[in-house]
């Protein structure tokens, strides 16, 4: 076997703030092989990350012990410029590492620092364009580019001076699928095609699944499993006691047992023909093979129930200013009150731009909106504040106050509501969002995932009836993702109508009663969630896949599964009741 | 934004190096400012014009600069007309003030000048990409640091502005709206809950930033290359002659044929 690309022995590590990221780190990567390292927020990905390119502890300082060699050096003891000519970093938010006005000067930067000649540099320019596949935006500005474009730029910038190793922590975690789908074939282009070795931290555990070799899994900054991920995403029951997002195979796997000796696969065709078999339904097909609902299926619902909607759209359109193509076009809706709704869809589709129009900072061109049968025209945005909260994608646009019952207060002070009633809405909005021991503490200074409750506090203490998140589940791990659906969750619960935009399929599927589909400014579906996952070639326009767990069910149709069928319990009863009917005498 | 996308095309005057550029432009500037001629600064400003959509430059960006100082244009006129030193032709009296000839042309000389200095910047700041600009910064010898300083800056224009909507978006949503207050109200407790979570916002990717900096090689000791090539071309060497001659022939008009101080047979007041 080669000699390791990069070896790390007991490193320890502790911030300048005293923070302990890593203890007795002990790794070898091999050329050539794609590595994943999956841990929840705070478990040591991005400072292990860091070491790999020796920006820590060259320029963030710290206590450090043990060793790290990259490519033969030690990391400790060379510039970061020197190592960044083997290592490339891509890092998670793409406004950040892009500091030039357009594509080419962006890709060129780190050769021109290496004092690469220039026709040297045109010459590697055209083949890693053609690598990360942006040869015909390569006279854009790097503002005009894409989420996913833009991570793709970053790798782009990296590759220009030749390094052996690429390093992504959390490339896509702000990305739509489709952004998150071209950084991922990116990379596996890279190592497949290229033998670059690839090191990326995440948390899309479907994709590390397809792609690498290898998994290790960070707990408080020590490596407690690693393997191939085959393998680690099968020790379900550690997983979840550290908040690592389980595969959802592997997690019906755990209790399924199809017998035979064989543990079910993790790839959805060849776990769908296992269980097909342990059914027997290759045989005798007992179902109806899936297939999509016809296109006459795909209007809209016009539910006759809805006759008190919390919200309604009729027609709305809304272009914006120097642009000729409406953002949204003639969209048309309704929300009766105390319904969870997902909003789904591609960046730039549109869905944004409802919601903005919803809370009045947005006007519409044409159309109506009413929320509550009052219409939202002359209506100031504080105003429609009290009915209708918006809960924006990144709360540090909200955060100013010193303390977090201050951040909450200051909606309710410009409502200019009496002290006592400010005191006991803010009273409320700390405990319905569980941030009571927080309420002294800087709100800047917590984890993301307790800076967007405070945003969801500040806004529910404004007591609207509906309220709206717009991603808010961007950036965050598996933990973070569960804590804030399940308090939208409790919200609902509590009485109010709940709109989620979201890309994450699996907590849409698991919450939401209805979902509209949302594309090219249009509304392309408005259906029960149940109903939505079905049309998977209209998703498919969205760049969206339903849930593994939803497919793994849609295949097994075929075997008599029902359909509507949306979380790994309600497939696992179903196919245990289908086994049942099938060989009666099994327990 | 614009300009940005505008330095992207292709044009006779994109080709040309940012040194040539801003050579051209201090001789401009120079001459409109040291200049009331009004004849002259007519042709410097249709000059200017000419340039404009041989630049690719659309003609809206002068709609723009002309709606914007029409007011300045308009006050300059009054407050000239009225005060000028050298005014003797009334044109009509306001109670008791007259409103002279010469103080109108003065005014109007004095917007020509503006005009002439602000309708310049677009032909630079829109035929010049950043990246281009550093490169001929870099060849006057100014240390790269400040360089890189400079462009960086330029790039966080945009982030900046599009990080501040959201912030006000943001507040908005929790009823604190800056447009509807007024100027004292806006001075003491407006613009608090937009620029602390626009700074701590920027800090925190500006520490993203560096890290991405220093990934990429920045300061490594070697001498640094450009990919931006900006020696002079052909073009550069005509498009300097050109302008040499056009402002040698201007400065020859100054001394040969210079009527008056504005360029106009009008005799000022002694």
């Amino acid at each position: 076997m080669a000699d390791p690309i990069i070896e790390i022995e007991n490193l320890s590590y502790t911030y300048p703030s005293a923070t302990k990221a890593l203890t007795e780190v002990s790794l070898k990567v091999f050329p050539g092989e794609y590595l994943a390292i999956v841990g929840a927020n705070g478990a040591g990905k991005t400072t292990l990350c860091m070491f790999l390119n020796g920006v820590i502890p060259n320029v963030v300082g710290g206590r450090v012990s043990g060793n790290v060699h990259v490519c033969g050096m030690d990391t400790f003891e060379h510039h970061v410029y020197d190592i960044a000519q083997n290592v490339g970093l891509v890092l998670q938010d793409p406004e950040s590492q892009l500091f030039s006005a357009d594509v080419r000067s962006e890709i060129a930067f780190a050769a021109e620092n290496r004092g690469v000649p220039r026709d040297e540099i045109l010459a590697r320019m055209g083949e890693v364009l053609k690598i990360v596949r942006l040869e015909e935006l390569a006279s854009r500005l790097s503002d005009e580019l894409s989420g996913g474009q833009k991570q793709r730029l970053a790798i782009a910038a990296n590759l220009i001076v030749r390094p052996k190793i690429l390093v992504a922590d959390e490339p896509t975690s702000q990305l739509d699928p489709i952004g998150k789908g071209e950084v991922f074939s990116t990379l596996s282009s890279l190592n497949k095609d290229f033998g670059m070795t690839v090191v990326i931290a995440s948390h899309d555990v479907d994709e590390i699944e397809r792609f690498a070799d290898r998994v290790i899994v960070l707990d408080h900054g020590s490596i407690i499993l690693q393997g191939p991920p085959d393998q680690v995403f099968r020790e379900v029951e550690t997983l979840d006691r550290i908040f690592v997002h389980v595969p959802d195979l592997a997690r019906l796997g755990k209790t399924l047992n199809i017998g035979g000796g064989q543990p079910l696969s993790l790839e959805i065709p060849k776990a769908a023909a296992q269980i097909g078999d342990w059914l027997g339904c290759g045989k005798i097909p007992s179902g109806k093979a899936f297939e999509e609902p016809s296109i006459s299926r795909l209007e809209l619902t016009k539910d006759s129930s809805i006759n008190t909607p919390a919200v309604e759209v009729k027609n709305i359109t809304y272009s914006y200013p120097g642009t000729s193509t409406p953002a949204i076009s003639n969209m048309t809706f309704a929300i009766p009150k105390g319904q969870f709704v997902g909003i789904i869809g591609q960046n730039g589709g549109g869905k944004t731009t409802i919601m903005k129009c919803l809370v009045g900072l947005l006007k519409p061109s044409q159309g109506e909106i009413s929320l509550d049968n009052k219409p939202l025209k002359g209506q100031k945005v504080g105003e429609i504040a009290t009915q209708i909260g918006l809960i924006l994608q990144n709360p540090d646009t909200q955060l100013f106050c010193m303390s977090v019952e201050e951040e909450i207060r200051f909606g309710l002070e410009n409502l200019h509501l009496p002290p006592e009633e400010i005191e006991r809405r803010t009273e409320d909005a700390l405990k319905i969002t569980g941030l009571g021991t927080f309420r002294q503490l800087y709100p800047f200074k917590l984890s993301l995932g307790d800076r967007r409750k405070v945003a969801v506090a500040s806004i529910v203490a404004m007591r609207p009836q509906v309220l709206i998140f717009d991603e808010p589940l961007t950036g965050q791990d598996h933990k973070g993702r569960y804590e804030l659906v399940n308090l939208a969750e409790d919200l609902h619960q509590a009485g109010h109508t709940v709109i989620m935009i979201s890309h994450d399929m699996e907590l849409v599927a698991r919450y939401t009663q209805r979902t509209l589909v949302v594309g090219k400014g249009k509304l392309l579906l408005d259906a029960p969630t149940s109903e939505v996952f079905d049309h998977v070639s209209l998703l498919r326009e969205t760049y969206i896949d339903p849930p593994e767990i939803i497919q793994l069910a849609q295949d097994l149709r075929r075997c008599g599964l029902p359909s509507g069928l949306l979380s790994i319990d309600q497939v696992l009863e179903a196919i245990q009741s289908l086994r049942k009917q099938t060989v009666p005498g099994e327990r | 934004m614009e300009s940005l996308r505008l330095a992207q095309l292709n044009s006779v005057v994109h080709r040309l190096s940012p040194l040539t550029k801003l050579f051209i432009m201090l001789l401009y500037w120079g001459t409109a400012l040291f200049t009331f001629n009004i004849p002259v600064l007519l042709v410097m400003t249709a000059l200017a014009l000419v340039l404009y959509p041989i630049s690719h430059i659309p003609l809206r960006t002068l709609r723009i600069i002309l709606t914007i100082m029409a007011a300045i244009f308009v006050i300059f006129i009054v407050i000239n007309g009225f005060m000028f030193y050298g005014g003797k032709t009334p044109l009509f009296y306001f109670f008791k003030w007259p409103f002279t000839l010469e103080g109108m042309f003065f005014g109007f000389a004095v917007c020509l000048k503006i005009l002439a200095v602000v309708m310049l910047i677009p032909l630079i700041t829109s035929t010049t990409t950043l990246p281009k600009l550093m490169a001929g910064l870099a060849v006057i010898r100014l240390p790269y640091k400040f360089i890189f300083t400079f462009g960086v800056a330029m790039r966080l224009v945009p982030l900046v502005t599009s990080t501040y909507f959201d912030i006000m978006a943001s507040q908005r949503l929790r009823g604190h709206d800056i447009s509807e207050m007024n100027y004292f109200k806006r001075l003491i407790k407006g613009y608090v809950p937009l620029f602390i979570p626009l700074v701590l916002t920027l800090l925190r990717r500006t520490a993203d930033m560096d890290v991405a900096i220093e990934s990429r090689g920045f300061g490594a000791p070697v001498k640094r290359t450009y990919l931006q090539d900006v020696r002079p071309t052909r073009s550069d060497v005509f498009a300097l002659v050109l302008s040499l001659v056009i402002f040698a022939g201007i400065i020859y008009y100054f001394l040969t044929q210079h009527v008056s101080q504005m360029g106009l047979i009008i005799q000022f007041q002694k």
